[in-house]
């Protein structure tokens, strides 16, 4: 086990970062970086956090317990994610929205990332 | 740096190669109700044998993208060499999501091409409607990433719904825009004797239709169903003896990231353009030089970043094409001119080769009511995935 598993909390995500050309990939690349094809790779903890570049609904009961609309979120690492995103129906998503989520491990399969607004801060700028 | 071992490949493009021809092709009419995959491949494989008037072929390639799972029928090159009494003929089965059709094609067309084979029967063939369509959506999703895009709740619809969201919002484009491409593939559709759909609709009607996966609608998508298309390939005397040889003059195929999310640039085809480049270098020729354009028209904006990678369009002005109906039998760029996946349908496996089969029909001159005028040259793309399996063949009449 490594101590990515040992402080699993499900805010940070595994990835990796290119020694040569910085590119940071979640989920952790598992032989050369997907950008320059370089070997030295270095394991990171990566924060899901980020913002909204896409988002759409996903077919299904409106009484479903686990419904969810679908997103693409850019984490503010670098990387982009598909992810599960629950929005309250009073939320109106756009482009470059705050968002941050948690991944949730699965037995035998890989972990689910599920994302929301990021209300605090965008009370926030509100404010501001 | 430190880099993965990289191959050098000096000869590629350098060799010399034989110059291959179709000399052979045929499609059944694509429907919603076939009791039988075996029936499905074997139908147009037999008529494009006749039409090729040979009786025997060196090789055998089947594209399919997952008869497995909708059918529950591997091992297809076998069973359809055993069908067509063509036993112990060398035979395989090529997968490249919705682009196994054209892939087939790619690996036959490499096999005559390199002296291995004379001739080759390729047949593309895909029967998906024997499960529920959320069966049917999961496994097409299996296009995707499944372990970080199905498993993270993407389907097809879902993840072509956000980018239509995002060519919408960056390039000021509406909806109204980029629906008449399916006005377009239906019209085309109404005179094609092989298409799902034979009806027009009107814009509006496709406007109004149901919300699918917004901002996608029910007419920006094309719709399972089953489907076979059968070419037969020849190299040599062969090729040289048959009155109505399709010559193919350039061939390309191009990968790119597996997962949408890993793009650089989500608006952008990249594998496209490099295929198109590839097939078009090969064939000696520029996009304009061609005639006609059957293009992976899955959805409506997939058919906008399909023309703006082949470099027909600048980016992000894709939906010109349609607004200006330059995409018509008569225009400058018709595209989808049986109908395309929009109408004439996408029965994944079998696309590619139903696309290739048509602009065969449009180089002879055999299209009848859907004739594109003086058809000499035509480019087929097909697509496996959001853009990560490419295919482009330049074919020629003679």
């Amino acid at each position: 086990m490594t101590d990515i598993d040992n402080n699993f909390d499900g805010r940070l995500v595994a990835g990796t970062r290119c020694v040569d050309c910085g590119h940071v990939r979640v989920p952790a690349r598992l032989h050369c970086c997907q950008r320059c094809g370089s070997v030295a790779l270095i394991d990171i903890r990566v924060p899901l956090q980020g913002v909204f570049e896409s988002w759409t609904s996903v077919p299904g009961s409106e009484s479903d317990p686990d419904r969810f609309a679908l997103g693409l979120v850019t984490l503010d690492a670098g990387p982009m994610l598909t992810v599960r995103v629950r929005l309250d129906p009073l939320q109106q998503p756009y482009v470059g929205a705050p968002v941050s989520g948690r991944a949730v491990r699965r037995a035998g399969a890989v972990e689910q990332f599920w994302f929301e607004l990021a209300v605090d801060e965008l009370e926030q700028r509100g404010a501001a | 740096m430190r880099q993965a071992a990289a191959v050098e490949t000096p000869n590629v493009g350098k060799v010399v190669m034989r110059d291959v021809a179709i000399i052979g092709a045929s499609a059944v009419q694509v429907q919603k109700r076939a009791t039988s995959l075996r029936e499905l491949a074997v139908l147009p494989s037999v008529t494009a044998l006749a039409d090729a008037g040979v009786e025997r072929v060196d090789g055998l390639v089947v594209g399919t993208m997952a008869s497995g799972e909708f059918t529950g029928q591997h091992h297809l090159g076998p069973l359809l060499a055993d069908e067509l009494h063509l036993t112990p003929v060398p035979a395989f089965r090529v997968e490249a999501a919705c682009a196994s059709g054209s892939s087939a094609f790619h690996v036959a067309h490499m096999a005559v091409a390199s002296g291995m084979y004379d001739s080759v029967l390729v047949t593309g063939v895909e029967m998906m409607s024997r499960v529920s369509g959320a069966v049917a959506s999961r496994i097409l999703a299996g296009a995707a990433d499944f372990e970080y895009e199905v498993e993270q709740g993407a389907t097809f619809v879902g993840l072509n719904a956000m980018l239509m969201r995002r060519y919408l919002r960056d390039f000021g484009v509406s909806h109204e825009q980029l629906m008449p491409f399916a006005v377009n593939a239906h019209r085309n559709s109404v005179t094609s004797g092989h298409a799902l759909m034979r009806n027009s609709i009107s814009l509006q009607a496709a406007l109004d239709s149901r919300v699918v996966a917004d901002p996608i609608r029910l007419y920006d998508c094309s719709p399972i169903c089953d489907g076979a298309a059968s070419i037969v390939l020849a190299a040599g005397d062969l090729a040289e003896r048959s009155d109505d040889a399709i010559w193919i003059r350039g061939a390309g195929v191009a990968t790119d990231t597996m997962s949408f999310h890993d793009r650089s640039d989500l608006l952008s085809l990249g594998a496209s353009r490099i295929a198109a480049e590839r097939a078009l270098d090969r064939a000696r020729m520029r996009v304009q030089d061609m005639d006609l354009y059957e293009i992976h028209d899955a959805f409506t904006v997939m058919t906008a970043l399909v023309l703006e990678s082949l470099g027909l369009y600048p980016r992000g002005e894709g939906w010109r094409a349609a607004v200006d109906d330059d995409i018509a039998l008569d225009g400058p760029v018709p595209i989808s001119t049986f109908g395309g996946l929009k109408a004439r349908g996408h029965p994944v496996g079998a696309t590619g080769m139903y696309q290739l089969v048509e602009a065969t029909m449009q180089l002879r001159g055999t299209a009848g009511a859907n004739q594109v005028p003086n058809a000499r040259r035509a480019l087929v793309q097909n697509m496996g995935g959001t853009g990560s399996t490419i295919a482009v063949h330049i074919l020629e009449a003679t």
